[in-house]
């Protein structure tokens, strides 16, 4: 009775406001069921802003948690998962997570999909091509360090193959925002004295933050010596979408699935 | 400074670095973990790292012991001046030492940016804990015994090795037995405590790690602990005996820079 009413709501809500009609589906699906590519890349957007950060845009960050692997210890149904990811796991460590029903239904049909999206869909080209547009037109090592030659300011790339997804690639060369990790966010510190620090974040806890400026030095500032602290979630990094064709994006991607360090 | 200072990582002694390793020591103010490694034979390899050819800080690699197999940097001091150059530097350190893995307390921000920079597969070995609260508990009862003399317990702190056990006892039955351990930087000590199974989820533990805290500062010790991070009632007891989680030792695995070029 309550699952019906549910749904009826839901499918009032769709209606009435007319988003994300696809994603505003009930969430009391099966696990077989096909899930609308709208919903999977609704997913992937949501997964890159609040799950990556523990567990990895592999899905495999937590030891025994492999979420590509498509099961889940404590999840059959779609129901079980959608319930799991509303009420945490304090035994796990997992925070409860208050999202609608046009966001559940999306996170579930990534993590359905989460194996298959990103491998099927997404074109890796040729590595060698792939290194002379990261060296030569793409201009990458301006920011990015991949061994021992480029810049610190950005992220190491060196093991970045072994990191991410051809799918979470090329989300990060086209739209660089919704693939920024949390911790990389870019940071304005003005301190007490007036001296304005910019720069990448790389570490921080309660009393302190680390950074990297655009000198690739490396800054520790005490937060109480700070008179404003901005966290911008907006990459510094330029989309390529309009700067290099198609080909040319395979081909980098295929570069960079390469890089695993060792 | 040049733009394009000349940096270094060159094995030394333990000695050799020995006064970088006291800065190293009064910066980080609390109980190191891993500061004893050295003290043991064999068990370390140690890099100056120089700027121009000046000292500008130190970095160890663990290398027998638990670590035989398992080459891991675990200290990295680059003095305050020249921190900003703190990359090339830790990057002189990995292609000198070859170490594989790393292993840092997170309190030390300079090492933890190093860690979440250079290594993958990060994870949390041990939480370390310092003290916060001056609890009051009461006994039940129950009573604490030393099991060894005064005497030898100036011993064990004398020489950092080793330290004193008590045992907590209650109408003549052993509800646990915890001690203190003095073989980390002065003037820390290390406190563990294990409760026997009838006793446990009855407040003795928080009773008896409460009463190690006060028999350290009685010995002029300034109490820690640590404990395993899925070992949950553990966890729990120190917290509830008023010491206070301050950071994590974590361990990852160093990325091989010289084989990152890809292609």
């Amino acid at each position: 009775m309550t699952r019906v009413f549910a749904t009826a709501i839901l499918f009032v809500m769709a209606g009435a406001i007319g988003v994300r009609p696809v994603a505003a589906q009930a969430t009391n699906q099966l696990h077989d069921a096909q899930y609308p590519d709208v919903d999977i890349a609704y997913g992937a957007s949501l997964y890159a802003a609040r799950c990556v950060t523990c567990h990895g845009a592999q899905g495999d960050a937590i030891g025994g948690v492999n979420l590509r692997s498509g099961k889940f210890r404590n999840a059959q149904s779609d129901n079980d998962l959608a319930r799991f990811i509303r009420t945490g796991s304090q035994a796990a460590g997992m925070p409860p997570f208050a999202l609608d029903n046009a966001e559940m239904t999306g996170i579930i049909a990534y993590l359905r999909n989460m194996n298959a999206s990103d491998t099927a869909t997404v074109k890796a080209g040729d590595v060698a091509r792939g290194r002379a547009v990261f060296e030569g037109k793409g201009g990458c090592g301006a920011c990015h360090r991949v061994g021992r030659v480029g810049s610190r300011v950005a992220p190491n790339l060196s093991d970045i193959g072994s990191q991410r997804s051809p799918g979470s690639l090329q989300r990060s060369l086209l739209d660089p925002s919704s693939q920024m990790m949390p911790i990389n966010r870019p940071v304005r510190l003005v301190k007490k004295d007036g001296t304005v620090i910019n720069g990448r974040r790389l570490n921080e806890d309660t009393y302190s933050i680390q950074l990297v400026d655009d000198k690739e030095r490396l800054h520790s500032v005490l937060k109480a010596d700070l008179k404003e602290f901005t966290i911008s979630k907006t990459s510094p990094m330029p989309s390529y979408k309009s700067t290099l064709n198609p080909n040319e994006i395979a081909d980098v991607i295929g570069y960079l699935l390469s890089l695993k360090g060792q | 400074m040049s733009p394009h200072p000349t940096v270094a990582a060159t094995p030394a002694t333990a000695d050799d670095v020995l006064p970088l390793r006291e800065q190293y020591r009064q910066e980080m103010n609390c109980q190191v973990v891993h500061d004893s490694i050295h003290r043991r034979a064999g068990w370390t390899t140690t890099y100056l790292l120089t700027v121009n050819g000046v000292a500008a800080g130190f970095g160890s690699k663990a290398i027998g012991g638990p670590w035989t197999d398992k080459p891991t940097i675990f200290e990295l001091f680059i003095q305050p001046a020249l921190r900003s150059r703190g990359f090339d530097l830790f990057e002189a350190l990995m292609a000198a030492s070859q170490a594989p893995f790393m292993l840092v307390q997170s309190n030390n921000h300079l090492q933890s940016v190093m860690l979440h920079t250079y290594a993958r597969d990060i994870q949390s070995e041990a939480i370390v804990f310092q003290d916060g609260l001056t609890t009051a508990h009461p006994s039940m009862g129950s009573v604490m015994h030393c099991l060894i003399p005064e005497s030898q317990v100036r011993q064990c702190i004398d020489a950092r090795q080793g330290g004193p056990e008590w045992r907590l006892e209650l109408n003549g039955e052993t509800v646990g037995t915890g001690g203190i351990l003095f073989h980390y930087n002065r003037p820390y000590g290390d406190i563990y405590m294990d409760i026997t199974e009838p006793y446990r989820r009855r407040g003795f533990g928080a009773y008896l790690v409460q009463e190690l805290k006060r028999a350290a500062y009685q010995l002029g010790a300034i109490p820690g602990a640590r404990t395993n991070t899925t070992n949950v009632a553990s966890r729990k007891t120190l917290q509830k005996a008023g010491l206070v989680p301050y950071a994590n030792i974590l361990s990852g695995t160093l990325i091989d820079m010289s084989s990152a070029a890809g292609g």
